[in-house]
Parts: C-alpha cells; sequence; structure tokens
C-alpha cells in the first residue's frame, strides 16, 4: 500500500485530507511542520 | 591731476581739460557704483529666486530628497529657510503616509487570511459529509464538531475586529470613574481565578498598594486588558504546570500592574512589535493556538486612552512579563 506524508500547520485541513486520503486506499501520515516531516521513517 | 592757476592765458583750454577729466571721474564712479548695487541686488535677490524656482520645481515633480542652502538673516533668506521647513515637513508627512499605506496594506493581508483559514476547514468539512467521507457517527461527530469549532473561532475574531475598529476609531466611550486599587484587583483576581482554575492553570495575586489607594479608569476597559494578557499568556503557556503571577505595586504617582507568566516568552526580535495591531510572532499565522494578534493591540490603545502605558520583558523558555502603569487619582493636587 502507497504511504503519503502530509505537512500541514493547520490540524482541521491535515485530518480532513487524511480522511479522504485513507479512504482512497493510502496510508497517511501526518506532521505538522516541515523538520519534522523529514524525520518521517 | 595738477592745477596751474599761475597761467591765466591758457585757462579755457584748461578749464576744458579739468570738465573732462572731472566727467570722467563721475562716469567711472558712477559705473562702479551701478556694478555694485547690481551685484549686490543679484546677490541677495536673484540668486534665491532662483534657488526658489529650481525648490519649487523639485517639489512640483514630487521630488523632496534635496536641501535647500540659505545664508545670510535679510527677507530672502528667511524666505528660503522657511521653505526648507515646508520642504522638511512635507518630506515627514509624505514618508508618514507611505509606512502607514504599508500597514494598512500588511492589516487587509492577515486579516484576509486569517478569515479565510478557517473557512477554508468549513467549506472542506461540508464538502466531506457531502461526499461521504464522515462514514461513522464517531467521524460525523467530529467533524460537525471541527464546523462549531471553526465557525466560533470566526466569530470571535469579527467581534474582535469589530471592536478594534470601534476603539481606534474612539466610537468606544469609556466611564472613567475612582477605582479602589485593593477593592478592584481583588475582584479581578476572583473572576480570572474561577475561570482558569480548570485548566490547571494557577493565579498568584499580591498586591503592594496601600488601602485606600485610588485610580481614575474605565473598570470594564482594564477588565479587559487584564483579560487579554492573560489570555495570552496562557496560549502561550507549554508548559504542565503554569503559573500566573498577577502583582499590583505603588511606583510614587503610579500604580504598576505586572502580570508574569512562565510560557514559553517572547524572542528579542518579537518584543518590540507585539503590541503593534494583528502581529504574530509566528509568521505563517497558523491559527491552532486560535490567535489574531489583536488582544494586545487593544491593550494598547485602552492603556494610551488612559493616559498609562504597556511594555513588556520577556526570555525565552523562562516566561514574560507584561507591565502597565496607572496614574494614581489625588485627593489634592500635588502643588497647592
Amino acid at each position: 500500500m502507497s504511504r503519503i506524508l502530509i505537512i500541514e500547520d493547520e490540524e482541521a485541513i491535515a485530518d480532513l485530507e487524511k480522511d479522504y486520503l485513507e479512504l482512497s486506499g493510502f496510508e497517511v501520515e501526518i506532521e505538522n511542520r516541515v523538520i519534522q516531516g523529514l524525520y518521517v521513517p | 591731476m595738477v592745477y596751474d592757476i599761475s597761467l591765466p592765458q591758457s585757462s579755457s583750454s584748461q578749464v576744458k581739460l579739468m570738465a573732462k577729466d572731472m566727467i570722467l571721474t563721475a562716469t567711472i564712479i558712477l559705473v562702479f557704483t551701478a556694478l555694485s548695487v547690481g551685484l549686490w541686488i543679484y546677490r541677495s535677490i536673484a540668486v534665491p529666486l532662483v534657488k526658489l524656482k529650481k525648490a519649487t520645481k523639485n517639489i512640483k515633480e514630487g521630488n523632496l530628497d534635496f536641501v535647500l542652502e540659505v545664508e545670510g538673516n535679510d527677507e530672502f533668506s528667511q524666505l528660503c529657510q522657511d521653505f526648507e521647513e515646508m520642504r522638511k515637513r512635507l518630506k515627514e508627512s509624505t514618508e508618514e503616509k507611505i509606512l502607514m499605506d504599508k500597514e494598512n496594506k500588511e492589516l487587509i493581508s492577515n486579516i484576509s487570511h486569517d478569515l479565510k483559514t478557517p473557512i477554508t476547514a468549513v467549506k472542506g468539512y461540508v464538502e466531506g459529509i457531502m461526499d461521504g467521507v464522515a462514514d461513522t457517527p464517531e467521524k460525523m461527530d467530529r467533524y460537525v464538531r471541527t464546523i462549531y469549532n471553526k465557525t466560533n473561532e470566526m466569530d470571535h475574531l469579527i467581534n474582535e475586529l469589530t471592536f478594534y475598529s470601534k476603539i481606534d476609531t474612539n466610537r468606544i466611550p469609556y466611564t472613567f470613574s475612582k477605582l479602589n486599587v485593593e477593592d478592584y484587583f481583588r475582584i479581578v483576581r476572583r473572576s480570572l481565578g474561577l475561570r482558569w482554575k480548570t485548566r490547571g492553570i494557577e493565579l498568584v495575586y499580591a498586591n503592594y498598594v496601600e488601602k485606600g489607594v485610588q485610580v481614575i479608569a474605565d473598570a470594564e476597559q482594564i477588565r479587559r486588558v487584564i483579560h487579554n494578557i492573560v489570555s495570552n499568556a496562557i496560549k502561550y503557556m507549554e508548559k504542565p504546570k503554569g503559573i500566573i503571577q498577577l502583582r499590583v505595586k505603588d511606583v510614587g504617582d503610579f500604580i504598576q500592574v505586572e502580570i508574569e507568566d512562565n510560557g514559553k516568552g517572547i524572542a528579542a526580535k518579537d518584543l518590540p512589535y507585539i503590541f503593534d495591531r494583528f502581529y504574530r510572532t509566528d509568521v505563517s499565522r497558523n491559527s491552532s493556538k486560535g490567535g489574531s494578534g489583536i488582544g494586545l493591540s487593544i491593550v494598547k490603545k485602552i492603556m494610551e486612552d488612559h493616559g498609562g502605558k504597556v511594555w513588556a520583558t520577556s526570555r525565552l523558555g523562562i516566561g514574560t512579563i507584561m507591565y502597565f502603569v496607572l496614574r494614581k487619582y489625588q485627593e489634592v493636587p500635588l502643588n497647592e
């Protein structure tokens, strides 16, 4: 399964995007800062 | 010139010669005087006039970056000096206007951003419901709740904006009255304490002002000042155990109120701007903290209208202290 990383500082928007993408069958990670996003395994 | 009057036989030719000499001398004196008067007029009138003309032309074309040099103390020099003064004033007011325009543009862009963010979320969540993404009761509940919170956020922001624009254009009348410092702050402290006890934040209150000291202030607006400062402190509190200290001190003709928190602090580079309209230390203006940057601008405006002032000191990671002063009410004027 493909994984998608969302980097978004607006929590509500990130959650919504996650719901949409998960329904389409993706695994989703959320980070709200680019610097943290860089270290997602 | 030698005039030999002992030789009368040649007198007529000598008189002629003498007359010639005299006319020549007079002419030389006349020419010289005319030249010097002309030069004087030229120097004192024509030169400044040319300068003035040049300066007027510059200003007409909108160029204010020149200096009109003047020397001397006559009427023309004074006129030039006045003109130079006028240029300086014009330049100052033009620069002020440019700065204000820039601030206003930033203001509009900030407000648009702050309103746009919650509306994007609301729109997105409503679309999510319409698309059937909220497929469980839990999700549906979360969606509705988010929409509710975001609309509340907007409502709050618009209320703050309305209040700010009213107070900024002096449409909020103040009702100044004599307040007993001790009683007033005790009541304020009680209302603050009740409000934030539930959030695990401790409020410590200390009053160092003697009984009976009074200030002239608008009770409701000063409450708003304290409320805004404390809300701000709580908003940026990252420590598990938040402590907010409210101290009221006597500093001579004023009483000084200090509100100290142990929050994340404010960076030195941001400190001078925190009371500016809509200033946020966070450039992305992320709204997760729910801040609009209006709160402290309101604080500043209210304090200015009270003839007091507000300032802050801060250390990153340790906390911030906000100060404001109110003039004491004096029963008898000091110099009587």
